[in-house]
């Protein structure tokens, strides 16, 4: 039986509809530049009238934010009085490492990070729907923005640039599961194994350890471990003979230097977790995480990401899984920073440096009695 | 058409500035699916269809995510809110924002089914379930205004069914 016209009218509009959707949808995944340029457009053009907008219900805006997170941020208050309290002693001995850091660098030929231009942006749109995990910047293509250049707050790491036209650009946040971030872990504290433990493990994995020791005299011999070399044989020991008699105290700091993952997130919500871990794997919880940084990233290897939050044995796999807990608070951003970094541009380091320099040279105190 | 670009703008000007920085738990209130919806509920299947791909692309231009996917989502729940039969709907005025209602979270649950099959698995998540509450919920509320400024828009036109 056929159908009767005004259904096969009303069956060929959804056909159509849905043809003509499904093919703007596949062009727009696979990446078309006329399409893009087109929304880019639109941003552009559209960008005075959200501004109006925005502007008209930011009281509005300030009564819901004031209703609904008084409490939390009457909390967050108290709780970060506190920890500025706490991080004033903390900042003075990490500015004595950032100058030693910058040092290295220069002498490694690396650009200190605090040399890498950045541009300061504004965010001007939040995520409009559900599944998006973009928000929107003033700043665009005309202020040097390309995409993947990482995003920052002050904290650390939010995201990279996404889409942009020449006067906006959309900053994919962390958990956006289409980005990608090359990570290092950096294992810090003492651990259940020995030194020689971690330069075994080291040894077997290709290297990729540091151990350092400080050493304060006393009464019987102490040993320091020079900084191994990168295949894993410790460098000669040096037998240091006490001058004082201050009782003998010994602190070994073992430095993990790399794990090397690709951070990614899952979703706004869900966690961001590293994969394709590898090396010793001697992860553990609250250990930081940084930027790597490679010849193909737009990500400088001196920004810090999070901590490690949770770690597990992958199911149906040898690797382990590893949950990031940023430390920007991502769904909170006002003014980002996006670091115009490109590697390209990155002066050559001097081969020569690492193999000629001398073991760092073991000080005494004078003695004090 | 003017009219119709006029509250179209309006509309995602609201959108884009207020709610997205304001979301009850957790979940955006999407009121272009409520216009989409109203739309099909004045305009007819076809008209309506048409127009709500037409809303659906415009938010589209706006937003990162794949080009095309609120055009689906906003024409299909368009064309299923104008199948409805006319009369109980002209005659009974606690419908519209039922339909309203309906509609709108049949818009927001098209979205999160296309993008999923597209690729955006994070879609469906416990925010889109949020997101259909208090759209539907806000689709109640203001479905008699929308219905208005739609039948404003096509005022002239005879487009209209009531």
């Amino acid at each position: 039986m056929p159908l009767p016209i005004r259904g096969a009218s009303r069956g060929r509009v959804v056909f159509v509809l849905i043809l003509l959707s499904v093919t703007l949808i596949t062009v727009s995944v696979r990446g078309n530049s006329t399409l893009e340029g087109a929304r880019s457009t639109s941003r552009d053009w559209f960008s005075p009238v959200r501004d109006a907008f925005g502007k008209v219900f930011h009281p509005f805006e300030n009564v819901w934010h004031g209703v609904r997170d008084y409490d939390k941020l009457r909390q967050d208050y108290l709780a970060l009085k506190d920890q500025v309290s706490r991080n004033e002693g903390v900042s003075i001995e990490a500015e004595t490492q950032v100058k030693e850091l910058n040092e290295l660098r220069a002498q490694f030929g690396l650009l200190p990070c605090s040399a890498i231009p950045k541009k300061l942006a504004e965010v001007v749109g939040r995520p409009a729907t559900n599944y998006e995990s973009s928000v929107e910047i003033n700043k665009g293509a005309d202020d040097g923005l390309v995409t993947g250049m990482p995003a920052v707050t002050p904290a650390g790491l939010v995201g990279r640039v996404g889409q942009k036209s020449s006067t906006h650009a959309f900053v994919q946040l962390l958990y956006d599961p289409t980005v990608h971030f090359s990570v290092n872990i950096l294992g810090t504290a003492n651990t259940s194994k020995t030194p020689q433990e971690i330069l075994d493990a080291s040894a077997q994995a290709g290297g990729g350890i540091t151990t350092t020791s400080t050493t304060v005299a006393g009464d019987t011999p102490t040993t320091t471990t020079a900084p191994a070399e990168s295949d894993g044989n410790a460098a000669p020991t040096t037998t240091v003979v006490p001058t004082t008699t201050v009782p003998a105290t010994t602190t070994t700091t073992t430095l993990v230097a790399t794990e090397l993952g690709d951070l990614h997130g899952n979703g706004r919500g869900k966690p961001i977790t590293i994969d394709f871990l590898r090396g010793v794997q001697n992860v553990r919880v609250g250990d930081p995480v940084v930027t790597a940084g490679n010849d193909s990233s737009l990500a400088p290897p001196c920004i810090p990401v999070g901590r490690v939050k949770s770690v597990s044995a992958k199911k149906g796999s040898s690797q382990l899984e590893v949950v990031v807990e940023p430390v920007a608070d991502i769904d909170r951003l006002g003014l980002l920073t996006i670091v115009l970094y490109n590697p390209a541009r990155r002066p050559p380091p001097e081969v020569t440096a690492p193999t000629t320099a001398p073991a760092a040279p073991v000080t005494t105190s004078p003695p004090t009695t | 058409m003017l009219r119709i670009a006029l509250v179209l703008l309006t509309v995602l000007g609201v959108q884009t500035s207020f709610l997205s920085e304001v979301r009850p738990f957790g979940g955006v209130v999407d009121i272009v699916a409520v216009l989409a919806a109203v739309t099909g509920l004045i305009a007819g299947p076809r008209r309506g269809a048409r127009a709500g791909f037409m809303f659906g692309i415009g938010f589209d231009l706006l937003i990162a995510t794949p080009f095309g996917i609120k055009g689906l989502a906003y024409g299909l729940a368009a064309f299923a809110v104008g199948l409805l039969p006319d009369e109980p709907i002209s005659n009974v005025r606690f419908l519209v924002p039922m339909i309203a209602a309906g509609g709108a979270a049949i818009a927001v649950l098209a979205e999160g089914v296309v993008a999923a099959i597209f690729g955006r698995g994070e879609a469906f998540s416990s925010d889109l379930f949020a997101a259909l509450i208090v759209t539907a919920a806000v689709g109640a509320l203001l479905g008699p205004v929308a219905k208005r400024a739609v039948r404003w828009a096509m005022m002239g036109a005879d487009r209209a069914r009531f």
